[in-house]
């Protein structure tokens, strides 16, 4: 075996395998599904039911707290564990708040020795009749309480995307992958023009037809996604919209290489096209979407690969991702290459 | 540039002794209008900015179907043995440019007259046009000679300008909301810039890749 050859097929195999074991098989890091009630009386007593996700309450001690978005807790008075799932949480809420408002939200942590501590934020909802902030202070502990912190591999648990969260591996690689496949397609495109070479134009068509495979692939599991974390398998978000859109912009390269007979006429002109094609969605998928709102981190503000959405952990993972379908991307466009040379030799020998 | 200027006025010449598609063109634009102002009522902002793309889109479909029409079929080795084609291509470019500037202000004087909006800065429209003209008479030149090229069919020509001017449009329409709304042309500066970015772009990828068309 020849593994100069080889080489970055495997290594796209071994990415992928790893990155479908590692990625579906770690688990979340526990969380708190649901509180209730959500809302409650200062002043008055709390009963507060807690469900939690991937959590093991039956295993550890467990201790629960409130706090305010600026850093003020309280400590619960009695905890009890119904299951590894739920608890049950008695608070005596103080009678004036740590705001200056009458009505406030407030987070709820969960520190327990064996999962680490887990936090739903502003899901509280605190009411109080009069504000007196100087004794809310001294009723309201002003120091971070000690919470555990367990050093386990975990992915990051989100309250909307739970383990849909394990789609970032592929979605956002699909995505990668087609842009480094358009990119390629371009340079061959160019290529092609400069030394006029039908193979150049070969490679860039196999290109283009997998890039278009990877993106269709790509609104797929962005719609998959779409359903379960916004309600709908289609939104109106424009970044969706807009790679919905590039993705017309490389059917009409197919249409033009469809409609044009001349070996030689088709290369140069569905060459021109690429080449404007790419030009084209750069501003679609890179810049529009950043002028507007969008749904999607990296846009209308949003940050994207920030650590509110990628921890260390996912990119353990999210990385080799992107690298194994980049790879197996273009291992699939050479065998498209392939056969479109053979397909071109049976059909007139004299080409090569 | 005699040559350019020789062939953008042939062009203009061509137009006026076909006076006729002209006419059409103005007769559709006032349909619509029309047909709007009688089905669609009191309509907002977006709709209306959405209304005038949209009709602009289809009208941009209608000159690209012309632009190459005899030019590359009937006198195609008379004119190159005349004038370099680059030269063609820009006074070709000229003239669609001057083209859509037109159809732009009749658009936007028939729209303000059937469906008046609270208020339209006509001097920012018409530089919100002027740029936007600059990319889109590039990209129908282009692709009406793609077109010419393949099967010079109408629908090859809307399946190419219609995915590649949506970068185009789609700031365009971001920015002319921007105006009725009677934003100032400096909130609108990123994407005046963004356009004008594309319209560089592009026009420098058409010089540099019209050679490779007219190869043969």
């Amino acid at each position: 075996m020849n593994l100069s050859y080889w080489w970055w097929k495997i290594l796209g195999v071994l990415l992928f395998t790893y990155v479908l074991t590692r990625g579906l098989l770690t688990p979340l890091k526990p969380g708190i599904e649901d509180v209730s009630p959500n809302r409650a009386q200062a002043g008055k007593s709390l009963s507060l039911n807690i469900i939690g996700y991937n959590t093991n309450y039956t295993k550890g001690k467990n201790t629960v707290y409130i706090k305010n978005i600026d850093s003020f807790y309280i400590t619960s008075q009695a905890v009890q564990v119904i299951d590894d799932q739920r608890l049950n949480a008695q608070f005596s809420i103080p009678l004036f708040l740590p705001t200056k408002q009458s009505l406030s939200q407030f987070s709820i942590i969960v520190s327990s020795n064996f999962d680490g501590t887990s936090i739903i934020p502003s899901k509280l909802i605190l009411h109080q009749d009069s504000i007196n902030q100087e004794q809310a202070q001294l009723l309201w502990l002003s120091s971070k309480p000690n919470f555990t912190i367990i050093n386990k591999y975990h992915f990051p648990y989100r309250n909307i995307l739970y383990e849909t969260i394990r789609n970032t591996f592929f979605h956002v690689s699909l995505w990668f992958a087609m842009f480094a496949l358009l990119a390629a397609s371009v340079f061959n495109s160019i290529q092609f023009l400069r030394k006029n070479d039908l193979n150049y134009d070969f490679k860039a068509n196999a290109q283009v037809r997998t890039g278009i495979l990877f993106g269709i692939l790509g609104l797929l599991t962005g719609s998959l996604w779409a359903k379960y974390t916004w309600g709908s398998w289609w939104t109106n978000d424009i970044k969706l919209n807009m790679a919905a859109l590039s993705m017309l912009i490389y059917m009409s390269y197919l249409i033009i290489r469809a409609g044009i007979e001349d070996l030689d006429k088709r290369a140069r002109i569905s060459a021109s096209y690429n080449v404007f094609a790419l030009v084209a969605i750069i501003p679609l998928i890179f810049i529009l979407p950043r002028l507007m709102d969008s749904l999607h981190p990296g846009n209308g503000g949003n940050p994207a690969f920030g650590s509110e959405d990628m921890d260390n952990a996912l990119r353990l993972v999210f990385y080799p991702a992107v690298i194994s379908f980049i790879l197996l991307g273009f291992w699939i466009a050479d065998l498209v290459f392939r056969i479109q040379v053979l397909e071109n030799k049976t059909e007139d020998p004299n080409n090569y | 540039m005699n040559e350019l200027l020789a062939l953008w006025r042939r062009d203009l010449l061509n137009e006026w002794r076909n006076f006729y598609q002209l006419g059409g063109l103005l007769a559709f634009l006032s349909g619509v209008c029309y047909l709007i102002y009688f089905f669609g009522g009191k309509i907002d902002l977006q709709e209306w900015s959405l209304l005038y793309w949209l009709t602009y889109l289809f009208l941009s479909f209608f000159i690209g179907a012309r632009v190459y029409e005899d030019d590359h079929t009937k006198y195609r080795f008379f004119f190159h043995q005349l004038v370099h084609p680059q030269n063609l291509f820009l006074s070709k470019l000229i003239y669609v440019f001057c083209f859509l500037l037109l159809i732009n202000l009749i658009s936007l004087f028939l729209f303000t007259l059937f469906i008046p909006v609270i208020h339209v800065d006509w001097m920012n429209w018409m530089i919100l046009c002027l740029i936007l003209n600059i990319g889109m008479s590039n990209l129908i030149c282009f692709s009406s000679l793609l077109n010419t090229n393949i099967q010079n069919s109408t629908l090859f020509l809307t399946i190419l300008i219609l995915p590649l001017s949506f970068p185009l449009l789609g700031v365009a329409y971001s920015a002319s909301i921007g105006i009725l709304e009677g934003q100032s042309i400096v909130s609108n500066i990123s994407k005046f810039q963004l356009i004008l970015g594309i319209d560089l772009i592009t026009f420098a990828l058409a010089i540099v890749l019209l050679p490779q068309l007219l190869r043969n």
